[in-house]
């Protein structure tokens, strides 16, 4: 029984499968708070002039939303809610900037229609990571500083926000 | 003789050189231009193993003819040097880059960095996947492999070629040719040997792989000869001109970095340094299979600097540059008669050139021995 057992796996390992790559997230860099946070950061401004190009801006905005967004999701799950929801900001702000990137791109004659692809895989697989925070997390959360007033912030509205843009600009992709 | 059996034979390869068109790219339109294409590539694609024997037979000719040029009087008692330079220097332009497919990443490099203004160390020709030289380029798939020294560079063949597929080519090889030149000029400025000169000129490794192929090698070489040369010289402008020379060859390929040493040695001879930059280009051209491949064309490299070494003394250098380039321009006959990269190819490759450095040093170790026991 082990030994036919042993067979059947030997050869459902041998048969060719279709793997479907989704768009793959980065890992988590240098979070707030750690000592080369800073540094990361002036780095991701730093490169920004060598990125020249429709097509090599496209990737520079899309890397850094992805890594914000990244960011924005390992500092929700700490509840560092403030520096998340700044986080959020930034991947909002960079994932805005991509599509008038592919506009101008196609614009200069480039075939953008891969990168156009990547584009909408980038904006499901943001989304399902929003989604999924926005059922995890709390709706509203009010933090007090020391010394300070308390601060709301509205957790579902932000990640709803963060959403909602994805899903405009994913719905404007097919016309590129 | 030897001179016009050396002329007759480039021409030869240069007329076989058009039977390697990639079967993907159009030099031009017409009856008779199609009816020419048809018959070398029907030749090239169709006989490989004939066209293998006609490309040995091609090279053996043209290293026998070079010998005899570089051992004999011939070259002075048919024409001048420099004619006889000119002459093989056109042949060989306008040849096509039958040996390799760089010149085309060379020229979609700059088409993505000047034509589309991406940064090529970003962006890779394949992610323009609506560019039509895509589907006769090699290495498309890859980043600039070149540093930003070439990319700045290749603007002006860019810009001087960008009318069409054939300009573009004859720009670079063309450029390249102006290296050549300037290498050429160096040789005769430091040594005042028209046999230095013609060593480096008529050398058939250095004709296919700089006129013919237009590898960017030999713009490394003069950046960094050049660096070197102002270097040595006492004016502190001088000094400064030479050492941005030099940072810049650096940054054409990275290779020249091995030269370094050179400029801490202000009392060494040009002649020593000379000898010295050759065994240091030959370590790099050694270890560079470590990265991909030994490429024949990186023979350029210390080729450049043995040019320098005084050539009356008929120096072990210049004996063994010989008999390597020789054995380097073999390692084409596999590729040419299989039009493979993989299987047995690189078995008979490394075979082929291992044999004539082999034959080499047994040759001398004869020689060696025959004086001994003469003693």
């Amino acid at each position: 029984m082990a030994a036919t057992a042993f067979i059947i796996g030997v050869i459902l390992l041998l048969l060719p499968v279709s793997v479907h790559a989704d768009y793959v997230l980065p890992y988590p860099g240098a979070m707030p708070g750690n000592k080369v946070y800073k540094i990361s950061r002036f780095i991701d401004r730093l490169k920004q002039p060598f990125y020249f190009g429709s097509i090599a801006s496209y990737k520079y905005h899309l890397a850094l939303s992805d890594k914000y967004l990244v960011e924005a999701k390992t500092l929700f799950e700490y509840k560092q809610y403030l520096l998340a929801q700044d986080a959020l900001h930034r991947s909002d702000a960079e994932f805005a900037e991509v599509p008038k990137l592919l506009a101008s791109a196609k614009a200069e004659g480039k075939d953008m229609r891969n990168f156009a692809r990547q584009f909408a895989e980038a904006a499901d697989a943001h989304q399902s990571v929003l989604i999924k925070l926005k059922a995890d997390l709390p709706d509203l959360f009010r933090w007090t500083p020391e010394k300070a007033e308390a601060v709301d912030i509205p957790i579902a509205d932000l990640l709803g926000q963060s959403i909602h843009l994805r899903e405009m600009i994913r719905a404007s992709v097919p016309r590129l | 003789m030897s001179g016009l059996v050396f002329i007759g034979a480039g021409l030869l390869f240069s007329v076989l050189s058009y039977g390697f068109i990639d079967p993907n790219l159009s030099l031009g339109a017409g009856s008779l231009y199609e009816s020419l294409r048809q018959f070398l590539t029907g030749f090239v694609y169709g006989k490989p193993l004939l066209a293998a024997s006609l490309y040995a037979a091609i090279v053996v000719v043209l290293f026998w003819c070079y010998r005899k040029l570089l051992t004999g009087k011939t070259l002075v008692r048919i024409v001048s040097a420099r004619r006889y330079i000119a002459a093989v220097f056109l042949i060989f332009l306008f040849s096509y880059p039958a040996l390799s497919y760089d010149i085309f990443n060379y020229i979609l490099t700059s088409k993505v960095a000047f034509f589309y203004r991406e940064n090529p160390y970003v962006v890779m020709p394949v992610e323009i996947p609506n560019e039509p030289a895509l589907s006769y380029t090699r290495a498309a798939n890859k980043l600039a492999l070149y540093g930003p020294t070439w990319i700045t560079l290749s603007a002006l063949p860019y810009a001087a070629g960008r009318l069409s597929v054939i300009t573009s080519i004859l720009s670079f090889k063309l450029f390249a040719g102006l290296f050549y030149s300037a290498m050429l000029y160096f040789i005769y400025r430091k040594t005042k040997r028209v046999e230095n000169v013609v060593f480096l000129a008529t050398n058939p490794l250095v004709l296919f792989e700089v006129l013919s192929s237009g590898h960017n090698d030999i713009a490394m070489m003069v950046l960094a000869v050049g660096g070197l040369i102002l270097w040595n010289r006492k004016a502190p402008s001088m000094k400064i001109a030479g050492m941005v020379l030099y940072i810049s060859s650096v940054l054409v390929k990275g290779a020249t970095i091995a030269l370094i040493p050179l400029f801490f040695f202000p009392r060494m001879t040009w002649e020593k340094k000379s000898a010295v930059g050759f065994w240091l280009m030959f370590a790099v051209f050694l270890v560079s299979p470590l990265r991909e491949e030994l490429y024949p064309w990186y023979a350029v490299w210390w080729l450049s600097f043995a040019a320098f070494v005084p050539f009356a003394k008929r120096s072990f250098i210049h004996e063994f540059s010989f008999a390597v380039s020789f054995s380097l321009m073999l390692r084409y006959i596999p590729w040419i008669a299989t039009r493979e990269y993989g299987g047995v190819t690189p078995v008979i490759r490394e075979t082929l050139s291992l044999l004539p450095v082999v034959l080499f040093f047994a040759w001398r170790y004869r020689n060696a021995l025959v004086k001994k026991l003469s003693l």
